[in-house]
């Protein structure tokens, strides 16, 4: 009785983490009515499809270890049960099954190694945020995590911080659509800060994930695909994305969100004289 | 030891084990912390003041008295007395008498798109039956029932066994039978239930349940600052029931304006545990603000009650008395509009000026920071540092005895050893030649936390960085602390180079800039080392044109970084 209950359980651990791979539907996130993101919410970032296809790759081996591994443990469960009362064997072990269980998780590591390389360091190099010539490019804005909220410290119209037209946008990310620039100067980018504890700065819908630590002036850059992010817009009506905290960061760690708006070019120095005249406003 | 071949392994407590804990899991998922049925309780306080002069039986009087003036928790409501009748006030309809058109527009458009836009795009499709709940609407929530679901769902109000009724979005309204406000005669059904959501507006009862779903945790349920996480935060959180705000656009000590409300709950108080509630509608966000001062004239209320009950010879509460001091409160709150100040007040545009009269002015603005009149070094500190810098501001402190030491203020840096000076300025000195020290207690603000001038060097300013926020704070003060409002004898002009100046020991820390201007420091010694020939423009942008001095300091940084 216990052997096939066991079993059965076993089974359907099995049988239930298969579905949540093919049920996407099923997490949070949802489906994604303009490309097929699984698990993911559709996205619009320049590397965004190179995440994905990292995660994928991720998925699938994982999958594919999932079956065999759980399946195994069915099988074993069911075949090995305390029932048979069978002869211990006494054995030194087999060479060629320690050879082939070593290099086989160590090939599939080796994959997943020099595949995200090139991301990696398109990603998080300090090349990343420099243009060909090696000169830093200018920061868009200051990102400050603190229990439990995201601010946003913009330089002003002058470009520069600790100058009096600096202005701060609590809760809300706007970011500019650099519709005629080209390659790096499309980057925006950042300086992440943390006030207290450990924070990660979260922007599913840019594939954008990095820890906020305190102490420590992180560099960050993200790009926006225009015409993905056309296409995203099309398909829903709510027009600014989500930004979340993705690492346990206290009690209050559930409501430490924000949003990201994205507006073309000439709105955007809409918005920026906008707030320059609520900077020096008196309302 | 090992296991006998033969012996039977029993399985059960094991599974047994993580089944329970399963269950427990599964049952705490639909955990109700029951806030609803919390009741208010009076303040320790004034618990302690009653039971001090013997009048400890009698605290059922003021609850009494303050559920009449204020309902209950779970159905918050101002009474009216005949005075506000016949001026025709009414503190309960906060949403149609205290708001401008302004603001009314910005709730019902914020209705429209952000709040209830899944619902309006289903009443436009003529989907009654699917509309979904709404979070912390269920005054709305029970109209909606009672008038609309019906109709289609044909469940709560027709017989059994009676087909739906189904009545199309495009079909007459009955105005007569249906109350919804501000609809035309020639509605139809669509729009009156468009006209529901779309201009909604909270009552206190379903802001009383988002309070405590998003505020209680922190504030307490009579809005004490006294809630379960109250006291892992540092700056507590605000006791509401002094009625006393910081941030606030009027003159000190005055009750807080709506509008000082609402914007602490959209932006926050910066670097504090307060976070920007943006995420909620403007309409949910007056509601909260509505709320908040309920609480806030009910903490009054009850401490004027505690002192009149003490304070009379008979220890009994006379209604009049109790009208009295509702009504006193009451008028503090409802003339905070009037009491705002530098609306008119031009702000110097500093990022248009230019650059030699910006160091006149704060130079001008640092001789008054120094002076005797402003007084700003004495708490602040001549380096601007406040609380956290080098040497306490004295002015702050008293001397205390070290065994009267209270540990909950001493762990919220409320005491500090400072040397013992002579009458020359000298450090006096003990036989063993080590300096004397004393122990200082720093004052505490009205709410007993210690006070912790600002400290200008780490660009945070709690009520908003804004030039006109700081000048607020210079001019007028911070309510409920040793903030004083300015002297006279100081000009405008004057306060707004003082308030240069404090933005200027902000802006010149600024932890920003500092690295912007390391980095281009470090790009011109790899130029300069190994000379690829670029042009001398190169590093322009950020922020290498100024400070000879930072240069060499930085060109150390990056020695050590090894590059």
């Amino acid at each position: 009785m216990m052997r096939l209950l066991t079993t059965i359980l076993l089974l359907a651990l099995l049988v239930f983490g298969l579905w949540s791979w093919v049920d996407y539907d099923y997490w949070l996130l949802g489906p994604s009515p303009a490309h097929y993101t699984w698990w993911w919410p559709e996205e619009f970032s320049t590397i965004g499809q190179e995440i994905d296809s990292l995660f994928y790759l991720i998925a699938v081996m994982v999958a594919v270890m999932f079956v065999i591994t759980m399946g195994g443990l069915v099988l074993f469960t069911w075949k090995y049960s305390a029932k048979r009362q069978d002869k211990a064997v006494f054995s030194h072990g087999s060479h060629k099954l320690e050879l082939l269980w070593t290099a086989v998780p160590a090939g599939l590591l080796l994959i997943i190694a020099f595949s995200q390389m090139s991301t990696f360091a398109e990603i998080q190099f300090a090349s990343a945020t420099q243009d060909e010539e090696g000169n830093d490019l200018p920061v868009h804005c200051e990102i400050w995590a603190s229990q439990f909220d995201w601010r946003f410290r913009y330089p002003g119209k002058d470009g520069r911080f600790g100058t009096n037209d600096d202005f701060e946008s609590p809760y809300e990310l706007v970011l500019p659509l650099n519709e005629d620039m080209e390659g790096d100067e499309k980057k925006l980018v950042f300086l992440l800060r943390s006030r207290d504890v450990l924070h990660s700065f979260f922007v599913p819908h840019l594939r954008f994930k990095r820890d906020a630590v305190p102490g420590m002036t992180q560099r960050i850059w993200l790009g926006i695909d225009d015409e993905q992010m056309q296409e995203v817009l099309s398909t829903r009506e709510e027009k600014s994305f989500d930004i979340i905290c993705a690492e346990l960061c206290g009690w209050g760690h559930y409501k430490m969100s924000g949003r990201v708006r994205v507006l073309p070019r000439d709105q955007y120095d809409a918005w920026v004289d906008e707030m320059t005249a609520q900077q020096f406003g008196n309302s | 030891m090992a296991i006998q071949r033969n012996q039977r392994i029993v399985p059960g407590r094991a599974t047994l084990a993580a089944a329970g804990a399963l269950a427990v899991v599964v049952a705490s998922c639909d955990y109700d912390p029951g806030h609803a049925n919390l009741p208010w309780r009076l303040s320790l306080k004034n618990k302690l003041v009653l039971e001090d002069a013997g009048l400890g039986s009698s605290e059922a009087q003021v609850t009494g008295a303050l559920t009449t003036l204020f309902g209950t928790a779970e159905n918050p409501r101002h009474l009216i007395t005949t005075n506000m009748y016949d001026a025709e006030e009414d503190p309960n309809l906060a949403g149609d008498i205290e708001l401008t058109d302004e603001q009314l527009d910005a709730i019902i458009e914020d209705n429209r798109l952000r709040r209830f836009q899944g619902q309006l795009e289903l009443i436009a499709a003529g989907r009654f039956a699917e509309v979904p709940e709404p979070l912390y609407a269920e005054d709305l929530w029970a109209q909606w029932q009672r008038d609309f679901a019906p109709l289609h769902t044909g469940t709560p109000g027709s017989e059994e066994g009676e087909p739906a009724v189904t009545v199309g979005a495009d079909e007459p309204f009955p105005v007569d039978d249906i109350w919804v406000p501000g609809l035309g005669d020639e509605a139809t059904w669509g729009e009156a239930a468009a006209a529901l959501f779309e201009n909604w507006y909270p009552t206190l009862r379903e802001s009383a349940e988002m309070y405590r779903a998003q505020c209680l945790h922190c504030h307490g349920n009579e809005g004490g600052g006294d809630g379960p996480t109250a006291e892992f935060l540092e700056p507590r959180p605000r006791d509401y029931r002094l009625g006393k705000f910081k941030w606030v656009a009027v003159d000190n000590g005055k009750r807080p304006r709506r509008d000082d409300l609402v914007n602490i709950l959209k932006n926050g108080a910066y670097f504090t545990a307060m976070p920007s509630f943006d995420r909620f509608s403007e309409g949910q966000l007056h509601g909260l603000a509505d709320y908040v001062r309920l609480l806030a004239m009910r903490g009054e209320t009850e401490t004027l009650l505690a002192l009149e009950m003490t304070g009379s010879d008979t220890g009994d509460l006379p209604l009049d008395t109790v009208q009295s001091s509702y009504e006193d409160v009451w008028e503090g709150w409802r003339d905070a509009e009037e009491n705002y100040v530098a609306a008119e007040v031009e702000v110097p545009r500093w990022d248009l000026m230019e650059a030699d009269e910006m160091v006149r002015r704060t130079e001008h603005g640092r001789e008054l920071f120094m002076g005797t009149t402003a007084n700003c070094f004495s708490c602040h500190g001549a380096d601007g540092r406040g609380a956290e810098g080098a040497t306490l501001p004295i002015s702050l402190a008293e001397v205390v005895e070290p065994d009267s030491l209270d540990a909950d203020y001493e762990r919220r840096g409320g005491y500090r050893w400072v040397e013992r000076l002579d009458a020359e300025g000298e450090v006096v000195l003990d036989r063993a030649d080590q300096p004397v020290m004393d122990l200082y207690r720093i004052k505490p603000d009205d709410w007993g936390n210690p006070s912790m001038p600002r400290n200008f060097t780490r660009t945070i300013f709690r009520g908003g960085g804004r030039p006109i926020d700081i000048f607020r704070r210079v001019k007028y003060g911070i309510g409920g602390t040793i903030m004083p409002a300015s002297e006279a004898s100081l000009t405008d002009d004057d306060l707004w180079d003082i308030v240069l100046y404090v933005k200027h020991l902000a802006n010149a820390n600024d932890l920003a800039r500092e690295y912007e201007r390391k980095l281009a420091a470090a790009a011109r010694l790899h130029e300069a080392e190994h000379g690829h020939g670029h042009d001398d423009d190169h590093g322009d942008g950020h922020g290498d044109d100024d400070h000879d001095g930072a240069d060499h300091h930085d060109g150390e940084d990056h020695d050590e970084a090894g590059h």
